[in-house]
């Protein structure tokens, strides 16, 4: 296997807060080969957007970050602020979750784009750097993209708006795109083509991409690898197929069966995971999915570490019980095709 | 856009009308203009003649209408009060005064309420913004006469008691004209400096909210991703938008300002408008008080509507129609 493009080493990221230490992120390592697409998902407070936020070095002054993060060879966390800003939104690039507030209501689509390519490419001139905005914006499947550079975000739809983010994301050929929850804030309707439009964009820069989401059933046929995050930790990792039909872990075997499926059988229900996340200050003693999990015994009061299930340690799973559980319910893994 | 001004002109006529007949009538029935002439012996005729210039025995609406008809057309009147002068020209004189003050204090204002709300939001919690946060306390809950009298005290009193000098005037207003360049400097420093660190405490309050709230926003967080230096993310996505809010403060303090600030002006002496309006009151002198009351509201108002336009330019999301 090629070396990897993103290498992260127990990962932590804690903030001190008035009400305690909230322990965002506890451990995790992963990483993320050229041009591959990884697939991380998890309920809300999981920790998703904290690790992201880590790779982007975004987070608040507050966050206390710990591990390594090494990107292409270099060590992320120990850059200066100054080679760091030479990455942001050139080597790795960011799409938010909600399009509607992530673009400034006072420039224009153009000024921002343009903004964008300049900053990296002070060389560019301004016009060159908006005919490649305009075809950027056209990439992205937006019409008249050349008159369009003149609107202002509020004359956007929605979806437009995240395909503008989208094609600021790739204006500058990334390495590496981490796109977090892209959909979430869209129309039911429109999410699907948004994905599309972000599997084009990756496949025209040859970035790989980091795809967040708490939607196991948006992944398939996008991501070669899902990671699976709960409370923090890393529960579950492995190629798509393995995590959709040979899942080793409770939680992941949860997420899955609460995808709504067109090709079920009408009549079964969807089986959200009764229970609430834990929380980040106070997480509960040993496993932190056992209040919720149906297969919990004693043993559980133990935190269980991350089992390796084959050689290559590519299907890895954070369960005592992870080689015992039995094959996947077929009306859940049978849903997906 | 040229529709909207015009609507928005004419929708203010009503309530400067509505205003102006308020202020007319408490302003007629608070006390007998007259009353000082009963200690002087001015005689029956006389006082029959004034009763009959000043039309006040006509009902309190008819006077109102005389007197405005009149107004509109530049004419208020003889001040009383300033040996007959024509109110007009004394209104004009002293909003010229004040303007000597609260062109210069805005101008001060905005840079350093600015500044500091920028700052003190930007390193919230930090030695800085604590020290900025007791400043605005401060200058919010004292009166404004504390100010301006401890500034008399410090630069009158105490400077010379030390070094033997008086770097500034602390009572009195000097032209160009009347002492030279240097007085007059001398003369406007200390008013302008009060005027300044009152407004400024407030300002740079509503400039720290206004920033901290971009700051949080998610737009900001997309410049630092692009790789933008601080400085840009800050300056241009930050400010720019957390002036929006700020211009409508603005313009509505530098209309009050240009109004005349009535403690500043009688502390320092100053012959502004806002001296002129107490004085008016005092003096129940009905057409200087009602003077500088239709000086005063015509620009806050004038003000007001720059403030909703300047709103539309800073802000695309805003079209008038
Ligand atoms: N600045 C912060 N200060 C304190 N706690 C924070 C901060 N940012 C995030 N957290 C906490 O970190 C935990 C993980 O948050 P994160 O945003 O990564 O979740 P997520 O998996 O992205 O969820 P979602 O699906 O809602 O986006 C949460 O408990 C959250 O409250
Ligand atoms: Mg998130």
């Amino acid at each position: 296997m090629s070396s990897p493009l993103l290498s992260v080493r127990d990962l932590s990221v804690a903030f001190h807060t008035d009400d305690g230490v909230v322990n965002a992120v506890n451990d995790i390592s992963f990483e993320v080969h050229p041009g591959e697409t990884l697939a991380v998902v998890g309920e809300s407070g999981s920790g998703k957007s904290v690790s992201a936020m880590a790779l982007m070095r975004l987070l608040p002054s507050s966050a206390r970050i710990q591990g390594t993060i090494e990107f292409d060879g270099r060590d992320l966390l120990g850059l200066s602020p100054r080679d760091m800003r030479r990455l942001q939104g050139n080597e790795i690039a960011m799409i938010f979750q909600d399009p509607m507030t992530a673009l400034n209501p006072v420039f224009t689509v153009g000024n921002q784009l343009v903004e964008a390519i300049r900053i990296h490419n002070p060389k560019v001139s301004k016009r060159a750097a908006r005919e490649r905005a305009a075809s950027m914006l056209a990439l992205v499947g937006i019409p008249d993209a050349d008159e369009r550079l003149d609107n202002y975000p509020h004359e956007f739809s929605g979806g437009m708006r995240q395909r503008a983010m989208i094609a600021m994301g790739i204006s500058n050929e990334p390495k590496l795109l981490i796109a977090d929850e892209p959909t979430t804030a869209l129309d039911v309707t429109i999410q699907a083509q948004v994905i599309e439009v972000i599997k084009r964009a990756q496949e025209a820069t040859g970035a790989a991409m980091i795809l967040i989401t708490h939607d196991l059933g948006l992944v398939a046929g996008v991501a070669e690898r899902v990671q699976v995050m709960y409370g923090g930790r890393l529960f579950e990792t492995g190629p798509t197929e393995t995590i959709y039909y040979r899942s080793r872990n409770p939680y992941t075997r949860g997420l899955i069966s609460s995808i709504p499926s067109a090709t079920a059988r009408t009549e079964r229900r969807l089986a959200p995971i009764p229970g609430a996340p834990p929380s980040a200050i106070n997480p509960p003693k040993g496993c932190v999915f056992r209040p919720r999990c149906q297969h919990a015994t004693d043993e559980c009061f133990t935190e269980p570490g991350l089992r390796r299930l084959d050689e290559a340690a590519l299907h890895q799973s954070r369960c005592h019980y992870a080689e015992q559980l039995g094959e996947m319910d077929t009306a859940a893994s049978g849903s997906r095709t | 856009m040229f529709a909207y001004v015009v609507r928005r002109i004419l929708s203010t006529i009503p309530l400067l009308l509505v205003g102006t007949f308020i202020v007319f009538t408490l302003t007629a029935i608070s006390g007998d203009p007259l009353s000082r002439l009963a200690t002087a012996d001015v005689g029956e005729e006389a006082y029959e003649r004034i009763i009959e210039l000043y039309g006040l025995d006509q009902p309190i609406p008819i006077r109102y209408v005389n007197w405005m008809s009149s107004a509109i057309q530049g004419d208020m009147g003889p001040a009383p009060s300033q040996g007959s002068q024509p109110t007009f020209n004394i209104v004009m004189d002293r909003a010229g005064n004040t303007a000597r003050l609260a062109i210069p204090a805005f101008f001060f204002i905005a840079i350093t309420a600015i500044t500091l709300g920028v700052y003190s939001a930007v390193k919230q919690y930090s030695k800085l913004d604590y020290f900025v946060t007791g400043f605005s306390f401060l200058g919010i809950s004292l009166p404004t006469f504390v100010f301006g009298l401890l500034l008399q005290v410090i630069f009158g009193l105490w400077f010379f008691d030390w070094f033997g000098v008086r770097p500034f005037y602390v009572l009195g207003m000097r032209t160009v004209a009347s002492h030279g360049w240097l007085d007059m400097v001398r003369s406007h420093v200390l008013p302008i400096v009060t005027l300044w660190l009152v407004i400024t405490a407030s300002e740079s309050r509503f400039q720290r909210a206004a920033m901290l709230e971009v700051i949080n926003s998610d737009y900001i967080r997309t410049a630092r991703a692009k790789g933008l230096p601080r400085r840009k993310v800050i300056l241009k996505h930050g400010l720019r938008n957390a002036l929006i809010p700020l211009v409508t403060i603005w313009a509505i303090d530098l209309g009050l300002l240009l109004g005349g600030s009535v403690v500043t002006e009688t502390i320092f002496a100053w012959p502004g408008l806002g001296r002129l309006l107490l004085d008016g009151i005092f003096q129940q002198d009905l057409n200087l008080t009602m003077g500088v009351i239709m000086v005063v509201s015509l620009l806050v108002v004038a003000f007001n509507l720059l403030a909703d336009l300047l709103y539309g330019v800073l802000d695309p999301r805003i079209r008038y129609e």
